[in-house]
């Protein structure tokens, strides 16, 4: 496996932990009050920002661990650049599906909770969907 | 998903031939990945015509030795 493949899976890894982490808490927050009326900001914030960070760590242990192993090279090369370009192709329609339903959500007037919810699962489902296609191009071919 | 490659390649042999060549030092010589020399060979991927011409250069022979396109004789 590369190290631009296994920054992939760290990438994934990352985003179902701090997502899953994100709706517990909200749903959490959720019991006994109206859903649009819980503050969401905060969890979503930190959500992103342990996304980054943790990815960011998660590479470089991944790199030391592949330079430890022999590994030289780890700027991408033309397979990585192509799959990169197909993966986020894909990522382009899905987030072109999602904002156009938060914009929807937008001239219905419906509350702020939904329309931020809404933009933030396209970005979600954009990173994962992404990632999924790359990592399935890097495993069966491209 | 995108279709595998029609491609066929001779490079595992090739290798043989040429004393052994380890991927790793085939990788290194064409200046790409090991895990995308892999995947050439396996049929995994089809290398854009530059790289095709640099991995022919590395066994000193033409890129018709390396590489072929079955299914269309005429």
């Amino acid at each position: 496996m590369s190290f631009q493949e296994k920054f992939r899976w760290v990438y994934l890894g990352v985003a179902v932990v701090t997502n899953l982490a994100y709706v517990a808490i909200v749903l959490g927050r959720a019991q006994g009050t109206p859903i649009t009326e819980v503050s969401y900001a905060w969890p979503m914030i930190g959500a992103i920002g342990v996304t980054i960070v943790a990815t960011i760590v998660g590479s470089i242990l991944a790199a030391i661990a592949e330079y430890r192993a022999g590994e030289r090279r780890f700027e991408p090369d033309e397979r990585d650049a192509g799959i990169h370009r197909y993966g986020e192709a894909i990522g382009y329609a899905v987030f072109s599906v999602g904002i156009l339903g938060a914009l929807g959500l937008t001239m219905a007037e419906v509350a702020h909770f939904w329309i931020g919810n809404a933009i933030y699962l396209t970005g979600v489902l954009v990173s994962l969907i992404s990632n999924a296609v790359k990592l399935l191009a890097y495993r069966r071919g491209f | 998903m995108v279709k595998p490659t029609k491609v066929t390649n001779a490079i595992r042999s090739l290798r043989f031939a040429h004393g052994e060549m380890t991927r790793a030092e085939l990788a290194d010589r064409v200046g790409v990945t090991r895990q995308t020399i892999i995947a050439i060979e396996q049929g995994r991927y089809s290398p854009s015509l530059e790289m095709a011409f640099q991995i022919a250069r590395v066994f000193g022979v033409p890129l018709d030795d390396v590489f072929q396109y079955p299914g269309t004789e005429q």
